[in-house]
């Protein structure tokens, strides 16, 4: 049976050689990286949902851990005094957003223009 | 560069970048050789060029877990067998008997011979090809992988994912089947 896997000498290697290679038909090679692409699009914009919603949700916790500790201390959440005592940490606040905005619009802008 | 190198940079590029461009050197490089293993083991053009395609999304969808240490072409061998076997396995096939008598009492260098003496080159290639459908779906990949592909046993092995002494007989099974039939059909022929 060894000389079977060692030597490819014979009729069949023969008749192998001969019969001719199916060629990758011209229209697959196209279809392929069509498919390619429209897979890659389908995989960036699961991402981007994903960190979109990682944002939100992490944002949301936040909004609701705030809410819960403001309830447990008694604290106003209307009074003059708090606001005015806290308006630093508004700024930095509505300043983290605009640059999540403003990163989230350049990204999409760089990724159209790329492609 | 080599090709094996070549092949490693464009992964290496699609890895970084997610750059389409680079896998066209792939689809390229690789895509006559797994559309023909594909082509043989389904036998339906329509089929292998969908199976084709559907391989070459499994390749990119998994070049993250490509090993440099294993060689690129005997990874995506893999994928396209298993593919185009497990496509196969949802469909149901007879084939053709082998008369029991004939597997025992004649050798293989006498069917090669006397195939070969009484044959011209194109009768014989008719013979091979539909002699190819009474094989099993595996075995055809096999062949297909020892005799077109020029693979070794032991690259066959890591492709099938099987034992290379099981390769082995699979082989000389598969070829002697492939001789036995091609002799039936050239007596039917005849008749």
């Amino acid at each position: 049976m060894n000389s079977i896997h060692e030597e490819r000498k014979d009729l069949l290697k023969t008749l192998f050689e001969q019969r001719p290679d199916a060629s990758l038909p011209s229209g697959l090679r196209k279809r392929i990286l069509k498919e390619i692409e429209r897979y890659e699009t389908i995989r960036q914009r699961r991402r981007q949902i994903f960190e979109i919603t990682v944002v939100v949700s992490a944002s949301l916790l936040l909004i609701v851990m705030a809410g819960f500790v403001l309830y447990k201390l008694d604290v106003k959440l209307f009074s003059r005094e708090l606001w005015k005592e806290n308006a630093i940490y508004l700024q930095i606040g509505i300043i983290a957003l605009l640059l999540m905005i403003g990163d989230q619009f350049i990204t999409s802008k760089l990724s159209r223009h790329h492609k | 560069m080599t090709q094996d190198e070549k092949t490693y940079h464009y992964i290496e590029r699609i890895l970084q970048n997610h750059d389409i461009q680079c896998f066209t050197y792939i689809v390229d490089q690789y895509g006559t050789q797994l559309y023909s293993l594909i082509t043989s083991i389904v036998h339906n053009r329509e089929d292998a060029e969908e199976l084709t395609q559907d391989v070459f999304v499994k390749i990119y969808e998994k070049l993250g877990s490509f090993r440099k240490e294993s060689n690129f072409s005997t990874w995506a061998y893999r994928i396209a067998y298993n593919t185009a076997i497990s496509h196969t396995r949802k469909k149901t096939h007879e084939y053709l008997s082998i008369d029991e008598g004939l597997w025992e009492t004649i050798s293989e260098e006498e069917l090669s011979q006397s195939l070969e003496t009484q044959n011209r080159c194109e009768e014989q290639l008719e013979l091979l090809d539909k002699a190819l459908t009474s094989l099993s779906e595996n075995e055809r990949g096999i062949i297909h992988l020892f005799y077109k592909e020029e693979k070794s046993v032991e690259e066959i092995a890591r492709i099938t994912d099987t034992s290379v002494s099981n390769i082995k007989v699979k082989l000389f099974r598969s070829r002697k089947k492939l001789l036995l039939q091609m002799k039936q059909l050239e007596k039917q022929n005849q008749i």
